[in-house]
């Protein structure tokens, strides 16, 4: 058994295709806009699950240009559904605003979905050429041990300083300063002057790079 | 001569294209969009800005209904520009892509792009800028070992376990072919079935298009899209 996800804007035959190609589905999960139209939309895709027996959850977004708030969101309902046991058959992208359409995209990267969009005038269902691999296991274990205490620190308003995560991790300063100028290079971090001592550069976190590294 | 080069979608409303122009520092703008979108009142604010500033302008065309085809172009661009100015793919720091112009489609495509070629991608409107959490200089090659390479451009329709151990020939042993098959098999490039006779496996529908991409990615410069 396993679950479709969707994004739905005004048109239902935006996901349909995907709920007619799937093969023994248990659960439909698709996010919606607030808009008359986007009621309408949705009323149509749930009377088409119930039709079918098949049950089926919409979620209203509370802002569908958020497009950081939509991905969040998104990824923590597949990590959920996936901590459930839960297969996700397949999610599809082709409805929405673009941010969601976008922030699901990046969720599912991030969480190695296989992702399809459907063609607005044949209504083909396109296959996304994505890995269903989590996409954070580009970095090393170490990499994001290392961006892990970074994110907590970050969190707690006291962004570490190499020499500080060179103790904390236990290895030389050298050691250190290789695995920061790799992560840099990877655009994952930034590094800042100390404002107490301008000799010492302090490491944080690029903004959303605390999406790729989940809860 | 090495250019900072912001790739942008765009479309008939030059407003997110505006906002990423000024968020983002570039030498060389090149537009992601369709030939409706040549010659509009939108494309002569642009060019009109170039053209006060002498930049230099590249034009991407693309099927702006195609997923696939604005995917394939921009990738295509984005392979020329570091092939030719950079001389090494994974030196992307200089480019970035720009999603929130143009269509959702062009923007879905650029986002894959972006992701699959190592390039930094944003998303950016009047009065908001989005950094992508995209990982710099790692392409989707480099995200398969050498021998789950190796296998993915030998598998054929239905191909036996028998028939990939005499594809690879001496280069892999079989049982570096099974570990890597199911792993190929957990990534969703390859799906396999019993038969009478063994284990059989293909490519999916995402593994076709996941190795038409390295292919382009190896391949680099070729393909690329017209100024």
């Amino acid at each position: 058994m396993s679950i479709i996800f969707g994004t739905l804007g005004h048109r239902p035959q935006s996901l349909i295709p995907t709920i007619k190609s799937t093969e023994d589905i248990e659960r439909v999960i698709f996010y919606y806009g607030g808009d008359d139209e986007a009621k309408k939309a949705r009323d149509v895709i749930v009377d088409f699950c119930k039709n079918l027996r098949i049950p089926v959850d919409p979620v209203e977004l509370p802002d569908v240009f958020d497009l950081m708030g939509i991905a969040k969101r998104i990824r923590n309902d597949i990590r959920e559904w996936k901590g459930r046991g839960g297969r996700i058959a397949i999610f599809n992208i082709a409805g929405g605003t673009r941010p969601t359409s976008s922030a699901a995209l990046l969720a599912c990267t991030l969480e190695g979905v296989p992702t399809v969009y459907v063609h607005d005038l044949t209504n083909d269902e396109i296959v996304l050429p994505l890995l269903e691999i989590e996409y954070s296991r580009i970095l090393s274990k170490k990499e994001r041990k290392i961006l892990d205490i970074i994110r907590k620190n970050g969190d707690r308003g006291k962004p570490l300083s190499e020499i500080e995560l060179a103790r904390i991790f236990g290895v030389t300063k050298a050691t250190m300063n290789y695995h920061v100028k790799q992560l840099r290079s990877k655009g994952v971090i930034f590094l800042t002057p100390d404002p107490e001592d301008m000799r010492r550069k302090l490491v944080s976190l690029q903004p959303t790079v605390d999406l790729l590294l989940g809860e | 001569m090495r250019m900072r080069t912001l790739i942008t979608t765009f479309g008939p409303d030059p407003e997110n294209t505006l906002a990423a122009m000024r968020a983002i520092s570039y030498e060389r703008l090149a537009l992601v969009l369709s030939e409706d979108d040549l010659n509009t009142q939108a494309q002569k604010i642009i060019r009109k800005i170039e053209e006060d500033s002498r930049g230099e302008i590249d034009n991407i065309f693309v099927d702006q209904y195609d997923l696939k085809d604005c995917f394939r172009r921009i990738v295509d661009y984005v392979l020329r520009i570091l092939s030719i100015e950079h001389g090494d793919a994974h030196e992307a720091a200089s480019l970035c892509i720009n999603i929130s112009g143009g269509s959702k489609i062009m923007g879905d495509a650029a986002l894959i792009a972006a992701i699959h070629t190592g390039v930094r991608a944003f998303h950016c409107e009047k009065d908001k800028i989005i950094k992508f959490p995209v990982i710099e200089g790692v392409t989707l090659k480099d995200r398969l070992s050498d021998s789950q390479l190796a296998i993915l451009k030998e598998i054929g329709a239905f191909d036996s376990l028998e028939d990939i151990s005499r594809k690879m020939g001496s280069r892999l042993t079989d049982e570096t072919i099974k570990k890597s098959l199911r792993k190929l098999k957990k990534m969703g490039i390859v799906k396999t079935q019993i038969r009478e006779g063994g284990i059989f496996a293909e490519l999916t529908e995402s593994g076709i298009f996941i190795l038409e991409t390295i292919n382009r990615l190896e391949r680099g410069r070729s393909s690329a899209p017209g100024k």
